[in-house]
């Protein structure tokens, strides 16, 4: 293992060691992030890294195949385009997470902020507390599991994928709708939240797109 | 982009210091200008800063101030200079409203702040430039506002450089993240009302709009939620008086802000990035998190 100490340099520095450790070890350690930006971008090999505090805005965005664990809050855009991996965020997620990822799994402990996976493509974000408004938003494949409640439009202009909800609904977006679990569902949340150990057992919903915005009425034939 | 700050801490402390580390933590949200609104001890009378941008020597500057307000039943001690800045202490019967247009008629000056309590520095530059300039590290009191500029809506200057004094109303300034789309239909509702606008600057428009509301009765937290109805746009902003500070969040949550609230202080940033310049994240037992849209909250000091 490699231990980084981020104290009082800049992130260009901290992800020059980060990139360098990533070629030499298969777990690093970084210590005192103090919530800079840009950590851990773009790194693709299969590297666990931990991060002891918060982190800032775009944390393991653009990365493919790392194992991310954050002892401390995540900035804005978590993970942002990342293709595979797995992110924990121990603390509580900000705006925009998982902004357009298109693989992997995203799970925060406490509550996430506004826009939650706006335009995310594929991969799984799990969040144990309350979603801020429009979360959801514009989101075009995945899966989002919100263990506590969601904000206001949510699921707003969502073209395809699907946001299940453990609490309540304080408002729906446009194009929205609410429907019925199948077994499906029912089993994928049994499977999935077992799996993280998460309860889930409550009352889930399921938000998905009606289809009328971003869709032709009439499919081709 | 710009950067906001604020922090109150329950008893005197270096808040000068604290503001300057939180805004160089955000300094990459707003390179172009720097400034701190502080709140110190309160003392007898009124303590005014000012930029000044024109030609004369101080001696003939200071003259033509006095000339200038020869009219009014005013006394002027204790001018201190910092490079184009200068303060000066009044004690007077008259209104802030005439002693500020009687200031405003010598030429090149300009009013940064009028309080008892309330001093603003602002300078083109960094958090640091601002610090060494105005010798902030040393300012003690008790909680204070701060930004970093990245000019959208109106020139690189001094006078458009955060924050900004409530005109008219001492003690109250305000600093803010983003942009008001209906500032011209606010602010010809308020020149209607008699208020006059020394910038082009938006962020103007919510200090004028504050000491209005502040002045017609209404407390900090009214008029913050009455701001969130009333503006247009994307902002983040925080106020500050004697007493209180405050903060509004837009509709749409598209501008960016954390809080931090410990036991005896509350921190506020744009990011989190600048609050752990100051305040560490392994103390645990803090409550940190963002606010929602149209969020308001105040603290009293």
């Amino acid at each position: 293992m490699v231990e980084i100490d981020a104290s009082g340099k800049t992130s260009r520095q901290i992800n020059t060691e980060i990139k360098q450790a990533a070629c030499e070890a298969e777990e690093i350690l970084v210590l005192n992030p103090s919530a800079s930006h840009h950590l851990g971008v773009g790194i693709l090999k299969p590297v666990k890294i931990t991060y002891e505090g918060s982190v800032g805005y775009f944390c393991a965005g653009l990365s493919d195949g790392c194992d991310v664990v954050i002892n401390g809050n995540a900035g804005w855009c978590l993970g942002d385009n990342m293709m595979s991996g797995k992110i924990i965020v121990n603390g509580r997620g900000g705006s925009s997470l998982g902004p357009a990822m298109r693989g992997g799994t995203i799970i925060v402990r406490g509550d996430v902020g506004n826009r939650l996976g706006q335009v995310m493509k594929d991969g799984l974000i799990i969040v144990e507390g309350n979603a801020g408004f429009m979360a959801g938003f514009m989101m075009m494949g995945g899966k989002i599991i919100v263990m506590g409640d969601i904000g206001e439009r949510a699921g707003h202009w969502l073209i395809n994928g699907e946001i299940f909800v453990g609490g309540n609904i304080v408002g729906l977006g446009s194009d929205a709708q609410v429907e019925e679990l199948t077994d499906e569902d029912v089993n994928f949340l049994h499977r999935t939240l077992a799996q993280y150990g998460l309860e889930s057992n409550l009352p889930f919903k399921k938000i998905t797109s009606r289809k009328e915005l971003h869709h032709y009425s009439k499919k081709e034939s | 982009m710009c950067g906001i700050a604020g922090v109150i801490y329950k008893k005197p402390n270096l808040i000068g210091k604290t503001l300057c580390s939180m805004l160089a933590g955000i300094q990459h949200r707003g390179p172009d200008s720097t400034g701190v609104a502080l709140y110190g001890a309160q003392e007898d009378g009124l303590k005014i800063w000012l930029y000044y941008s024109g030609s004369v020597g101080r001696n003939e500057l200071i003259e033509e101030v006095k000339q200038s307000l020869k009219s009014l039943s005013v006394s002027i001690h204790d001018v201190l200079w910092k490079g184009d800045f200068f303060s000066i202490r009044v004690r007077m019967q008259e209104s802030i409203d005439i002693l500020c247009n009687k200031l405003e008629n010598v030429d090149g000056l300009h009013i940064i702040s009028v309080g008892s309590s309330l001093e603003i520095f602002k300078d083109e530059g960094f958090a640091e430039n601002i610090d060494e300039k105005f010798d902030l590290s040393g300012f003690i009191g008790t909680h204070g506002i701060g930004h970093t500029r990245l000019a959208t809506e109106s020139d690189v200057d001094v006078r458009r450089a955060h924050p900004f004094w409530a005109n008219g109303f001492a003690d109250v300034a305000i600093v803010h993240n983003g942009q008001l789309t209906n500032y011209y239909t606010l602010k010809r509702r308020l020149e209607r009302k008699g208020y006059r606008f020394r910038t082009d600057n938006d962020s103007e428009l919510i200090a004028v709009y504050v000491a209005d509301r502040l002045s017609s009765g209404d407390n900090l937290r009214q008029v913050l939620e009455q701001s969130v109805e009333d503006f247009d746009g994307t902002f983040s902003y925080l106020v500050s008086t004697p007493n209180e500070v405050g903060f509004a969040k837009d509709k749409l949550g598209a501008k960016p802000m954390a809080v931090l609230e410990g036991e005896d202080f509350v921190a506020i940033a744009s990011e989190e990035v600048a609050i752990r310049r100051v305040f560490s994240d392994k103390e645990k037992g803090n409550r940190y998190w963002e606010p929602a849209p149209k969020e308001v909250m105040t603290w009293l000091r």
